[in-house]
């Protein structure tokens, strides 16, 4: 019996055999080193319009409170007022003209959403120029 | 989307970045779930939420064989990256590497920390004589053969 001591064969062989993992793209490299890939989820949450939402029928997202109103008037400066069209779809989308701020421009502050209105903080949003990011998407609708 | 054989027009919003925090950020309507609701997901009526749902953290897979992109070298000693582009181009490449170090997980180690090491130093260099610098640049991550471990001189850059 000994402690700490092991039986040695004498057997001139590795432990384990090789294993291939994958083939080299580049089949001139000799060294190849690996970049672990992120793994991560954007949070999300979706709004299920039943039916068109009444008037100052509220929606929040975050710190940002949306009312909706049968007319926007141009000189409304309450925000977060948004226009109910004249189809669900259509209250959707003026809806996401102002959580987005028209992607930041205002194009349509006073007419489908009260002036004064910002681009949700707390919403991921693209400006209208800007190239979406991988894995993290902006407001978008769907039916 | 088809929610108990009916269609409903629905918005999706989504938190700014990654990240499991963001599950806090509120969600809420006024109607009582008359005209509208919140869900979590678009399987069913029932599943209801009050705040986002499903941000996680970033995390990676350590091992071996783990999702991952692997950076090929013809040479070990003379790690060659070429960039073509400005001075910003270069300096942006090179601080990618340095700052991949944390998570490089290497076959040999010692090799990459010594080329992250020299891009490192490389790109502080860039940006200290970034005037004297033409549009298209050529460097070598160089490993140290030779002057302790600096980047040594004009070479080529490799892609991967």
């Amino acid at each position: 019996v000994s402690l700490n001591g092991y039986l040695f064969s004498g057997a001139l062989k590795g432990w384990r055999k090789p294993k291939v993992l994958r083939d080299l793209t580049n089949a001139n490299a000799r060294y190849a080193f690996r970049l672990p890939r992120l793994s991560e989820q954007q949070a999300l949450a979706y709004l299920v319009f039943i039916t068109q939402p009444d008037v100052d029928d509220a929606v929040i997202i975050g710190d940002t409170s949306y009312i909706f109103k049968a007319t926007i008037g141009a000189i409304t400066d309450v925000p977060g007022w948004v226009l109910i069209g004249p189809t669900v779809t259509d209250t959707v989308t003026n809806l996401i003209a102002a959580i987005t701020a028209d992607g930041g421009t205002n194009g349509n502050a006073g007419i489908l959403y009260s002036k004064n209105t910002l681009a949700n903080s707390d919403v991921k949003w693209y400006a209208e120029d800007q190239d979406p990011a991988d894995g993290l998407a902006g407001p978008g609708s769907g039916s | 989307v088809n929610l108990n054989s009916n269609n409903y027009t629905f918005l999706q919003v989504g938190s700014p970045d990654f990240g499991q925090a963001f599950n806090l950020t509120e969600v809420l309507e006024s109607t009582g779930r008359v005209r509208m609701t919140w869900l979590k997901d678009l399987n069913d009526f029932a599943d209801i939420t009050v705040t986002f749902q499903g941000g996680t953290n970033a995390t990676f897979d350590n091992d071996i064989t783990g999702n991952s992109t692997w950076l090929e070298f013809n040479d070990a000693r003379h790690q060659r990256v070429e960039v073509l582009g400005g001075r910003r181009q270069v300096a942006a490449v090179l601080h990618r590497l340095a700052v991949a170090a944390a998570e490089v997980q290497s076959i040999r180690s010692h090799l990459v920390r010594s080329a992250v090491l020299a891009a490192w130093r490389a790109s502080a260099r860039l940006r200290a004589h970034s005037r004297r610098l033409r549009r298209r640049q050529r460097f070598e991550l160089g490993y140290p053969t030779s002057g302790g471990g600096e980047f040594v001189g004009p070479a080529t850059l490799s892609t991967w």
